[in-house]
Formats: structure tokens, C-alpha cells, sequence
């Protein structure tokens, strides 16, 4: 690589973090959850949606600032200024969440490559194995930039949704008046759309990217576009999602059930490539995901404890660390493989599992934020304060909400 | 005043404080310290008034009696005097529990579970900080239970505590910016290990505890690092400091170094150095950063082939200072084309008088400066060489890329952890 390409390498890792996040962030669970949101209620959540994507750009700016200013992770931060105990408390709720996607992101893994006839009895021990390997190879950084860049397959959703004649009245008349189902399925699927877009996960991914980039609080205007920009090309491809499925499986009463049936909304732009490219895309972001989830979690938990870690460590010098990453991704296979397992609803209810437990790592951030002491004069403003707050009251009261309704079911 | 003999941060927290007829005053915040000594001194307790619920600074000057149940203050209620908190006085509670600080025994960093206090002659000090899982349970407060469920397995709770003699601190003071002034004992460690703490501390600390380095530990510390952290480091430091450092590397590393920062602060060093040096990093510069032109050094000792042995000799000392290597000496004729090596051993096992035409290896092995890096490391290994010239069409001599450049394209990537590792 000559001098002068290197130097827009660094350019373009400036403006890298939060588009990476926003991508990776649409992962197995958000394209199930997107694709059955479409599927089963049509345009009707798209209301929930913009306002879940709005809230999407207030907590990751958020988080980007924090990293900018602090020079600190979020599970740093964490410990430094609440203690052992809420760290602990912080640290099961974040390995809780992330045990979750994991096994949704293998979900995801089994389900694209069943779309190519591959038994999950051999495409999820396998994968497993590779993505257990990465980090021993070192070559982790490479693999992660080609996932990345066939996730841009997404892309063709956009496209899609276009071409399928969507009735647009409706689309936009659900935007922006919000309509409620009271039953189970309704808000189950809701929770899980928020908790796949606004996943707690990316909040301490993406605050770890900032501080590994070096980013200054002078340098943050830049960063703080490439947040904002990726969190609304996030919404943006989710909607569109939402909008193929509500255009092309709602009408048939396609619900979904299978990845396959999912595949069938890329049909107005791909034709009869729709379930090649589905399953392409659908494969990639589910390996992205599964190699950087149990990787995040393990540096999250270990920074907070303070264990040695770090991929250029050995297992004796970082047991805890190597011990956390292989379990994840044992429990995260291992789930998938359980017989009459069904993939789809895995991936549901792990990103409903998200979203009741996000309010309390969203609580955390916001005491962190708006500590002067840590902060300064870039603690929030009382716009963003009333947004974030509002988003973990809304997720409360949806959780409360999905409890009464399995009650009285 | 009566203490106790050894105590635990921990189990000091939010402990009443009374005054000497047990008549209830507030509670204990936090443990003010003062920074200068090996083991600090523990000068004062920040105290929450029950009354006013505001918090003031009680001095040990003042306290009867540290317990884990009470203190204990000297005079009654009315006469014991407060200070006022400045923003100055450094808070064991905020500012070093949970934080991280530098183990220069271990030379690593590593967060702190908790501290331990203990009575020196009349102070009480800060003795050392506890690193291990004894730390974090006794904060958990679920001490008794661990120890018992370890007991059941005749085992002991593994307790790691790294004496404060033994901790370089990050922070000196709580006021933003005070970071790392003492580093003495960094100084005291290998470049290796100092890079390995700097990539491992927050990017104000980076800065920090890099530029409290002497100028010759930062010019080896800067080589070892990431490139993304280089940049980091040489774009916030100030421009006097970073030429003092960019003095004392080797040009090759230096051309490195300023590959990865933007141009502009590039072409800046390169006007502030020694115009030799720039020139011959400016060259350097030209060519890609993975080719044997951009890793070379032209930092070399050269020789002519009518030179005797003892003039070649006397020229090393002269060159040996400023030459990446000594281990080889390039034979040049009046062009300045290389026509030999002569290497180390041949050169002092001859006797003086020899001409070094006689003596110099005359089978070249060398290199063009296009070469890719992973091509030169095949060539270097290949043929078990510390380093190989690299030399243009003309068989001019350019430089010369050493082993350690290589190195890592040489090694399979779990020996170069192992290299990471042993530093």
C-alpha cells in the first residue's frame, strides 16, 4: 500500500465506526424481525420504527461522544464510576443480552446456508469452528471488512422495495400515525424491533471503535456525522425491509415462519436470484455478527474486571477472556443444534430479550453522560435527555405491557 | 490516635462518623491522600454532614480513632473544625479504586479492585492495591461465603496485591489534566513493555506518561506501537518534543513513523529537522511503504576497496553511532557502486595491513527497491543474512533492510505472538 492510499485508509477509519456499527447492526435478528414486522402487520409499525430510528441516532450519538471525550469503553466507564456491584449487575445484564444475539446470529448462519440445502447439523459446527479459529489466526480484521462489504447486499431491499409497487398512502399514513395491537404477538415483535435496532451490544461496540480510533472531542464533528449517517442508513434499509415484506408477503399471508419465505420480498428486484441473494446477505451479516459478538462481550466483561485480555494474549495469560469467547459461541451453536428448535422464533425472542433488558444498560449510559465531571460542557442537552429517556420508558412500558398480555392469554 | 493495623478501602465505606461522645456527625465519603511519597500519606476523610448534607474535609489531625465500624473524632460535636474541599486533594475512592493503574513489576496495566491502608510509624498510608479476585469479592461483600465454598475445596481465595512501591499512578490530582507526572520507574523499563502499557492506557494517558519519557526511551517506545497510535501521539505531542524524539530514530523508522500521519504535519517535521536527515527521509518516503525502498535505512557503514582493514576499522568507530548495523561494511567503488560486504569477522581476524579487496565477499545478494517486503523476507531468510543492501539498476547502493524489519513475515504468526509476548 503506497503512503498516499494509506492516508485515505486513515481518512475513510474516521468515517468508519458508525456506519460499520449501523451495518453490522442489521444483522440475522433485525432481518428476521424487519422481514415479520412487513410480513404479519403490513405498514402498521412503521410509526414505531421512525420513532426507534430516531431514538437510534440520539443513543449512539451519544455513545460516540462519550468515547470521543472520556478516551474510555462504556464498560470502563462502567466500573470507574459505579463500583464492583453495579458492574456486575451491568455485566449479567450485557452477557445476557449478548448470549442471545449470538445464538440468533448462528440462527441466522443455519437458516441461510439451509436456504442453499445445507443440513444446520453441519454448516453451524463448522462455522463455529472457523469463526473460533479467527482469533487464533489474527487475520480477524480482513474477514470482518469482507463480511462487511457483502452486507451492502442489503442495499438491494431499497431497490426492492421500489419496484414492488408498495401502496405509499398507507406506507406513509402509518408513519407517522401510530396505530396499537394489544396481544401478545403484537408487542412481543415490537419489543424485538427496538431491542434488534437499538441493540446493547452496538452501544459498547461502537464507544470502543471511537476510542480505538483516537477520536479527540475536536475531531468529533466529523465522527459524529459518520454516527448519525449510519444510524439513518440503518433505519433507512430497516424500513425498506419492512416495506418490501408489507408490499409482497403481506398481501399473500406469507407469515413467515421460514428464512426462505423471507427471501421472496427481494423478488420484484432480483427475480428468481431473490433467494440466492437473501441467503447471501443473510449469511454474511450473521457471520459478522457471530465473529464480533462474543469477541465484544469478552473485552466488555474483561475491562470491567479488569482480567487481562486482548486476541494477542494466550489462553494462560487471559483465561478469562479465551474461557468467555469459546463459551459464547459453544452456547451459541449449541442452541441452534437443540432439536425442534425453531430458527425463526429464536431470533425473534432473542432480540425481544434485548429490548426488555436495554432500558437498564440505557439508564447506566445516561448517569454516564451526563456526569459534568466526565463530561464537561459536552454532557447532554435537555433535547436529547427527553428522547432517551422516553425511548427506555417506552421499552419499560412495553415490557410491562407484554407481561400482562401473556397474562390474560 | 489509634488505628487499626491494616484495612481495606472497602470496608470503609460509608462507615458513621462520631464524635468522642459517640453523638453521630456524618459519614465518610472518601480518603483524601497526598502524592509525593513511595507510600502515599492518608491526610484526611471527606465527611458527608448529616445535618447540612453538604461535604466537608475532616484532617486525621482531627480523628481519634479509625474503626471498620466508626471513626471516632477527637473533640465533641461543636469544636471539631472542618476544612473545605478543593478540587486539589486526591480522592481514593474516585480517583483510584476501580481505575487503572501502571504494575511496573508486571509492567502491565490493570485496574484496581481495591486498597490497602496500613499505620507506618504515626501515618497512615496507602500500603498497595489489590489486583485480584479477593478484591473484587471482598467488594462484592460476599467475602465469608466465598471463603467458606473455597474452604470446601482446601483452597484459598487467590489474593494479588501489588505493593504501591511497586505503581506508577495515571492520575495526580482531580483536576482534569493532571495525569502521570512520575515516571521514574517507566523510564527504568524495556521500550517494549513501556509501548505494550501506552497501547493499553486511555488516549489522554497515552500522551501522557509518552511525553514524561526521555526523549531517547520515547524514540524507541514510538517504533514499537501501532501506526494508528504513532499518529496518535505525534499529532498531539508539541513539535519541539516530537523533533527531539524523531533526533534520535533511525531514518528508516522515522520515515515509517511519518508515513502514517497527514501530510501536512509530515512536510512541517521534515522542515524543522536537520537537513541531512530530512533529505534522507524525504527519499525514503518516495518509495511504498511495504517494498524494500521503504523499509531500507541508508544509515550504513561503506568502505572502498583499497582501504586496509585498520582504516575501515578506525572508520566503524567514527560511523558506528549513527549506523543501523554494524555487524556488516559495504564495499563502494568511486561511483558509489557497491562492489563488496565485508563482514564483522572477516574484517577483525585480518591483520591491518590487509586490503579489504582481498578480503570482501564479492558473490552479492541484493535487493531492487521494489521489491515487496514479504520477497526481501524470503531473500533474508533464505540465505540466513542480518540484513541485505538494496541497490538500483545501476547496482548503486541505496541502503539496507535489516532483519528486524522483516522479521514478522520471517515468523509464523504464533511465534510472532510469542515474540509480542516475551517483549
Amino acid at each position: 500500500m503506497t503512503k498516499r492510499l494509506k492516508r485515505i485508509g486513515i481518512i475513510l477509519a474516521i468515517v468508519g465506526p458508525g456506519v460499520i456499527a449501523a451495518i453490522a447492526g442489521n444483522d440475522a435478528g433485525g432481518t428476521a424481525t424487519y422481514s415479520i414486522v412487513g410480513a404479519r402487520f403490513g405498514y402498521h409499525m412503521l410509526w414505531l420504527l421512525l420513532l426507534v430510528g430516531i431514538a437510534l441516532v440520539v443513543v449512539q450519538e451519544m455513545c460516540a461522544r462519550m468515547g470521543a471525550v472520556t478516551g474510555k469503553g462504556l464498560s470502563d466507564l462502567i466500573r470507574e464510576e459505579f463500583g464492583v456491584r453495579w458492574t456486575l449487575f451491568a455485566m449479567l445484564i450485557l452477557l445476557t443480552a449478548n448470549v442471545a444475539v449470538t445464538v440468533s446470529e448462528f440462527a441466522g448462519i443455519a437458516a441461510s446456508l439451509e436456504i442453499f440445502g445445507i443440513t444446520r447439523y453441519i454448516s453451524v459446527p463448522l462455522m463455529a469452528g472457523v469463526i473460533w479459529g479467527l482469533m487464533t489466526m489474527g487475520s480477524y480484521k480482513a474477514v470482518e471488512r469482507v463480511f462487511i462489504s457483502v452486507c451492502f447486499i442489503y442495499f438491494s431491499y431499497i431497490f426492492s422495495g421500489l419496484l414492488a409497487r408498495p401502496d405509499w398512502g398507507l406506507a406513509l399514513h402509518s408513519t407517522f400515525v401510530p396505530t396499537f395491537e394489544f396481544n401478545f404477538d403484537f408487542i412481543v415483535i415490537a419489543i424485538a424491533m427496538v431491542g434488534t435496532t437499538i441493540a446493547p451490544w452496538m452501544q459498547f461496540y461502537l464507544q470502543s471503535s471511537v476510542v480505538e480510533k483516537g477520536i479527540k472531542p475536536k475531531q468529533y464533528k466529523y465522527q459524529r456525522w459518520d454516527v448519525i449517517l449510519g444510524s439513518i442508513l440503518a433505519v433507512i434499509i430497516a424500513m425498506f425491509i419492512v416495506i418490501a415484506c408489507a408490499a409482497v408477503l403481506h398481501p399473500r399471508g406469507i407469515m413467515v415462519n421460514e428464512a426462505q419465505e423471507a427471501a421472496l420480498a427481494l423478488k420484484p428486484f432480483a427475480g428468481n436470484f431473490a433467494a440466492l441473494l437473501f441467503g447471501l446477505g443473510l449469511f454474511a451479516s450473521s457471520a459478522l455478527g457471530a465473529s464480533i459478538l462474543p469477541l465484544s462481550s469478552a473485552y466488555a466483561i474483561c475491562e470491567a474486571f479488569g482480567w487481562e485480555n486482548g486476541i494477542s494474549k494466550r489462553f494462560n495469560e487471559a483465561p478469562v477472556f479465551y474461557t468467555l469467547y469459546t463459551i459464547l459461541i459453544v452456547i451459541g451453536a449449541g442452541v441452534v443444534l437443540l432439536p425442534n428448535i425453531h430458527l425463526i422464533n429464536i431470533m425473534i425472542f432473542s432480540q425481544t430479550t434485548n429490548g426488555i433488558l436495554f432500558p437498564f444498560i440505557l439508564i447506566f449510559m445516561m448517569r454516564l453522560v451526563n456526569n459534568k465531571r466526565l463530561m464537561g460542557h459536552y454532557v447532554n442537552s435537555r433535547f436529547i435527555n427527553l428522547i432517551a429517556w422516553a425511548t427506555a420508558a417506552i421499552l419499560i412500558i412495553l415490557t410491562i405491557l407484554l407481561l400482562f398480555s401473556s397474562l390474560i392469554i | 490516635m489509634v488505628l487499626f493495623s491494616e484495612m481495606f478501602v472497602s470496608e470503609l465505606k460509608n462507615i458513621p462518623v462520631v464524635d468522642r461522645l459517640q453523638e453521630p456527625i456524618g459519614t465518610a465519603k472518601d480518603i483524601i491522600l497526598t502524592v509525593g511519597d513511595v507510600f502515599p500519606k492518608i491526610t484526611g476523610l471527606l465527611v458527608r454532614l448529616n445535618k447540612k448534607k453538604e461535604e466537608v474535609l475532616l484532617l486525621l489531625g482531627e480523628v481519634d480513632l479509625i474503626g471498620k465500624q466508626f471513626v471516632v473524632t477527637k473533640s465533641v460535636k461543636e469544636r471539631v473544625v472542618f476544612a473545605r474541599p478543593t478540587s486539589q486533594e486526591l480522592l481514593l475512592r474516585q480517583d483510584i479504586l476501580d481505575k487503572q493503574i501502571v504494575d511496573t513489576g508486571g509492567a502491565r496495566v490493570i485496574r484496581v479492585n481495591d486498597l490497602k491502608l496500613g499505620k507506618i510509624d504515626q501515618d497512615i498510608r496507602l500500603l498497595a492495591a489489590d489486583v485480584g479476585l479477593k478484591g473484587l469479592i471482598r467488594r462484592l461483600r460476599w467475602l465469608p461465603f466465598f471463603t467458606f465454598a473455597f474452604g470446601l475445596f482446601g483452597k484459598k481465595i487467590p489474593d494479588t496485591l501489588i505493593g504501591w512501591d511497586h505503581v506508577e499512578q495515571l492520575k495526580t490530582g482531580r483536576a482534569p489534566g493532571m495525569i502521570t507526572i512520575p515516571s521514574k520507574h517507566l523510564q527504568d523499563l524495556h521500550p517494549s513493555d513501556i509501548a505494550n502499557i501506552i497501547s493499553q492506557v486511555h488516549s489522554d494517558e497515552k500522551t501522557a506518561i509518552f511525553s514524561s519519557l526521555s526523549e531517547k526511551t520515547a524514540a524507541e517506545a514510538l517504533h514499537e506501537l501501532e501506526p494508528q497510535i504513532q499518529a496518535i501521539l505525534l499529532l498531539t505531542l508539541d513539535t519541539k518534543k516530537t523533533l527531539g524524539i524523531l533526533e534520535k530514530m533511525p531514518v528508516d523508522e522515522i520515515a515509517d513513523v511519518l508515513g502514517d500521519i497527514p501530510e501536512e504535519k509530515t512536510e512541517e517535521l521534515l522542515r524543522l529537522m536537520r537537513p541531512r536527515k530530512a533529505s534522507q527521509v524525504k527519499k525514503l518516503l518516495a518509495h511504498p511503504d511495504e517494498t524494500a525502498g521503504g523499509l531500507m535505512t541508508p544509515e550504513i557503514i561503506t568502505t572502498k576497496p583499497d582501504y586496509t582493514a585498520q582504516q575501515t576499522i578506525e572508520k566503524m568507530r567514527q560511523l558506528a553511532n549513527e549506523a543501523e548495523t554494524v555487524y556488516y561494511v559495504y564495499v563502494l567503488d568511486n561511483e558509489e557502486k557497491l562492489v563488496g560486504i565485508l563482514s564483522l569477522r572477516a574484517l577483525i581476524i585480518a591483520s591491518q595491513d590487509t586490503k579489504i579487496s582481498e578480503i570482501m565477499e564479492k558473490e552479492l545478494i541484493t535487493v531492487d527497491p521494489q521489491m515487496p517486503r514479504r520477497k526481501v523476507a524470503q531473500v533474508i531468510s533464505k540465505y540466513n543474512l542480518l540484513a541485505v543492501p538494496v541497490v538500483d539498476e545501476k547496482n548503486k547502493l541505496l541502503g539496507i533492510v535489516t532483519v528486524d524489519d522483516v522479521i514478522d513475515f520471517i515468523l509464523p504468526p504464533i511465534s510472532r505472538r510469542m515474540r509480542h509476548m516475551l517483549g
